[in-house]
């Protein structure tokens, strides 16, 4: 990095506001370069789709004569061919991934006890960084394997409880995993572990600046209002992963609550601030922003390009709520749902 | 609500500012932050941070062009917190690109030339600016202030890959040749 050229950067950050604000504003000519552009390409383009269309047309009806020949001599052999057999490892697969969507709604299933065992919690001694230092198994690459996990996961964390004497929380049948509760942290995330993406996602956490500090786990959980806004269901495999409150909560009283499986991480951040109505947010134009008592399943946005589902909620007494994860849209519905709960 | 209501939030101290302020130009500090840190969380802190700073220097600042001013402080702590994170790594991104193309920029530097002080540079840079035609100045800034990639300043003003390219290449080496006319060292 030439320390010339980050001179020449720095020195940009005093030009005159008029050339920036001239460089801002919305190119008129695009659309002429639109149109002018769908004039001179338009009649090409037109001719193609023709063209494909033509295609299509002959060859359906190509197909539609010879299969009408083959009906005609063979019965129904023609139309067998079509459809290749299902291979059978995807029927499998299917199956046992049924059966592992079955096993992690049921730890999604809300338990009203887990969020108090999670706050009263193991973890109070137990730094996050401890929470995945027992991997045990590979992060299973496919929902196929999601059952078998679930049932490496309860022995796992019936053999962490033993271990330890301590009451497991995590997010097995019986409910969330919250307060990454054991030594195991989770044992969910444990199932899903990579000793060098947890240190990465840790390296990533400790690294961010100070307008947030890093609370305890337990003492976030305490910390009101935003402890009252702790979902109860988790999606299966995440765990506590950190809490950071702003240092200044009497300017921007915030806390950002994360989760993670040992690769991902889900995070709620919330803040407290006026309430919010939806004339306000037609008013701002936000993107994916909405009234929390309105929103529904159908409404979670699809993921960006990165692959992470984000939106904001605000919530009748003026906290507002950023939802974020590389979750699918029911497993943050759950979530969502449990925090209205 | 105006830039001037929101100034007067500031002014009076009032926390709705900030809350203003997100929702006014989250977006604007935000991109401006993603494109040098390519970091969601990073650019997140680095938007968090712009509206405290904007609390701390709002009063005794008032400043013309509220949008410009935030998005003047995102990009600083963007930078800065880019520099502190590739301080020992030669990495890939848009960041590290568009710094090796301004290294084409650097004049040629003479033994008994002292190095301009950044105040005076700045005045440089902006003098060169101006001289530009509207386009290429435009495409500079895109590029080297919002740090936007080829395609989307291409498709920003409905010109041809090549020809950003070929406009930037153009005017990085007059920037150079400005500089050393200009006597300046490095």
């Amino acid at each position: 990095m030439s320390d010339q050229a980050v001179k020449i950067f720095e020195a940009l950050s005093d030009v005159d506001e008029e050339l920036l604000e001239r460089c801002n504003q919305k190119e008129n000519r695009k659309n002429a370069v639109v149109y002018k552009l769908f004039w001179r390409y338009g009649r090409t383009m037109a001719a193609c789709v023709c063209m494909i269309v033509v295609g299509a047309a002959a060859w359906g009806g190509y197909h539609l004569a010879m299969s009408g020949k083959n009906s005609g001599s063979s019965g129904a052999g023609g139309s067998q061919n079509m459809a290749p057999a299902m291979p059978a490892d995807c029927a499998q697969t299917m199956d046992a991934a049924d059966g592992g969507m079955a096993g992690g709604s049921g730890a999604m299933g809300s338990d009203a006890e887990a969020p108090e065992s999670g706050r009263s919690s193991t973890t109070g001694g137990m730094s996050p960084e401890a929470a995945f230092e027992t991997p045990s198994t590979e992060r299973a690459s496919s929902e196929a394997e999601s059952t078998l996990h679930t049932e490496q996961q309860k022995q796992q964390d019936q053999t962490a409880a033993d271990q330890t004497g301590q009451a497991v929380s995590v997010g097995n049948n019986s409910g969330a995993s919250i307060g990454g509760s054991s030594g195991t942290g989770n044992g969910g995330s444990t199932g899903s572990f990579s000793a060098e993406k947890a240190a990465e996602l840790w390296e990533k956490e400790n690294a961010l600046t100070d307008s947030r500090q890093i609370v305890p786990w337990a003492e976030a959980c305490e910390t009101e209002p935003f402890g009252s806004y702790l979902p109860t269901a988790l999606p299966a495999g995440y765990g506590s992963f950190s809490a950071r409150q702003s240092a200044n909560p009497e300017l921007w009283n915030n806390m950002i609550f994360k989760w993670s499986d040992g690769q991902q991480i889900l995070h709620l951040n919330m803040t407290l601030e006026g309430v919010k109505t939806k004339e306000d947010l037609e008013r701002y134009d936000g993107v994916n922003q909405y009234i929390a008592e309105d929103f529904q399943r159908e409404m979670i946005p699809e993921p960006g390009p990165d692959g992470q589902i984000l939106f904001t909620l605000y919530y009748g007494d003026g906290m507002k709520i950023d939802f974020g994860g590389y979750v699918t849209a029911d497993e943050m519905w759950e979530v969502v749902e449990s925090v209205s709960k | 609500m105006k830039d001037t209501e929101i100034m007067d939030l500031y002014w009076a101290r009032d926390e709705r500012a900030i809350d203003e302020t997100q929702h006014r130009y989250g977006r604007y500090c935000y991109s401006i932050a993603y494109n040098i840190l390519k970091d969601r969380e990073d650019s997140d802190e680095c938007v968090n941070d712009t509206w405290l700073r904007a609390w701390n220097v709002i009063p005794p600042r008032r400043p013309d062009r509220l949008e410009l001013f935030l998005g003047t402080i995102t990009r600083n702590l963007s930078f800065d917190k880019w520099k502190g994170k590739h301080a020992m790594k030669r990495g890939k991104g848009e960041m590290t690109v568009a710094l090796d193309e301004l290294a084409e920029c650097v004049p040629d530097r003479h033994n008994t030339e002292d190095e301009v002080e950044a105040a005076e540079l700045g005045r440089l840079i902006n003098d060169f600016l101006h001289s530009l035609p509207e386009k290429e100045c435009n495409v500079f800034l895109r590029r080297y202030w919002y740090v936007e990639e080829y395609s989307a300043i291409a498709e920003r003003y409905g010109i041809k890959l090549n020809t950003v390219k070929t406009m930037l290449f153009r005017t990085r080496a007059r920037l150079k040749d400005f500089l050393e006319k200009e006597g300046v060292a490095l």
